[in-house]
């Protein structure tokens, strides 16, 4: 059995989605740090030929707070222009009427904290898609484990699921080493998203923006192709 | 543009670190933002910036600023 423990984002990019696609459970690693320069709260989408940040304005975000300790600052006008803007900017793209209820839910959703909110708009892409990953949140799973080391805790929490394999995004190579994981009797995998190209619009192609811009100019079916686009090493 | 400038841009792109943050021998893993998944973005970023496909071997080895330099200015002049 397969799992993936990863920080909430904020619809992410489709590299993320392969990761969940990969593996049978999938932690939202909520009770860590918030990255203040990070992906929790904002990620980019395509506006006017360009690619451009949208962001989940946050209360008082802080490296000194945990992910799931910190709220939204994020009212209804705001919220209402967050969606206008991807609106405006995909309304002519193939599949905006199928998904932009989904998106507009996730927008809409009434979650207090980033770690919450940012994790439900992954859930109702999920939902959207099928794909069949069990969701856990680190914080109810394994609120024992904090404060262990970065390697270690990933060890136990994958341990804890009765799992022996572990996928990392592909920059984690850095952070956690093969050999000791697998002293600890876990494999760990790196995943790569490979190049990954469609149609948008006329304009030349800009990559790796939010799965919101994914799923504008592709059917389910072929995101599920995409979502197998990726090398595990 | 030289390789080191358009690296540069790539880090304060992905990685939302301003050029004057930055210094060459210092690992990445070490900034305080540093998380796998932004190095991800960082790496998807750079094949994007230099037109180049970066092997498991290589972003293993690509640790710094110094170190990346190296490997790009070998993969765009091969």
């Amino acid at each position: 059995m397969k799992m993936a423990i990863m920080q909430p984002y904020f619809f992410p990019y489709i590299g993320y989605f392969q990761m969940i696609n990969a593996v049978d459970k999938f932690v939202f690693y909520d009770d860590v740090n918030y990255i203040k320069r990070g992906w929790v709260n904002r990620n980019k989408i395509l506006i006017n030929g360009k690619d451009a940040l949208v962001t989940v304005p946050l209360k008082k975000a802080s490296q000194n707070k945990l992910i799931n300790e910190i709220e939204l600052s994020f009212d209804e006008k705001q919220k209402r222009k967050m969606l206008s803007t991807i609106e405006l900017t995909y309304k002519k793209a193939p599949f905006f009427n199928q998904v932009i209820g989904v998106i507009e839910k996730a927008i809409n959703s009434d979650k207090k904290t980033i770690g919450e909110y940012a994790s439900n708009t992954v859930i109702a892409m999920c939902n959207y898609l099928m794909v069949n990953t069990e969701f856990y949140f680190s914080s109810k799973l394994s609120p024992e484990s904090k404060g262990m080391d970065k390697a270690d805790r990933l060890i136990y929490i994958t341990k804890k699921q009765g799992s022996n394999q572990y996928i990392n995004a592909v920059g984690g190579q850095e952070l956690y080493k093969k050999d000791y994981f697998t002293s600890n009797d876990v494999d760990l995998y790196f995943i790569k998203p490979l190049r990954i190209e469609y149609l948008q619009f006329n304009s030349s192609f800009i990559p790796w923006l939010s799965i919101i811009d994914v799923l504008m100019f592709n059917s389910k079916e072929e995101v599920m192709i995409l979502l197998n686009k990726y090398k595990l090493t | 543009m030289n390789v080191k400038e358009k690296l540069l841009e790539v880090i304060n792109e992905a990685l939302q670190i301003p050029p004057d943050g930055v210094m060459d021998d210092e690992k990445f893993a070490n900034y305080p933002d540093f998380d796998s998944f932004g190095f991800m973005m960082f790496v998807m970023e750079l094949e994007r910036a230099f037109e180049i496909v970066l092997t498991n071997d290589e972003i293993i080895e690509m640790v710094s600023v110094s170190t990346a330099i190296i490997i790009i200015e070998r993969k765009v002049n091969n």
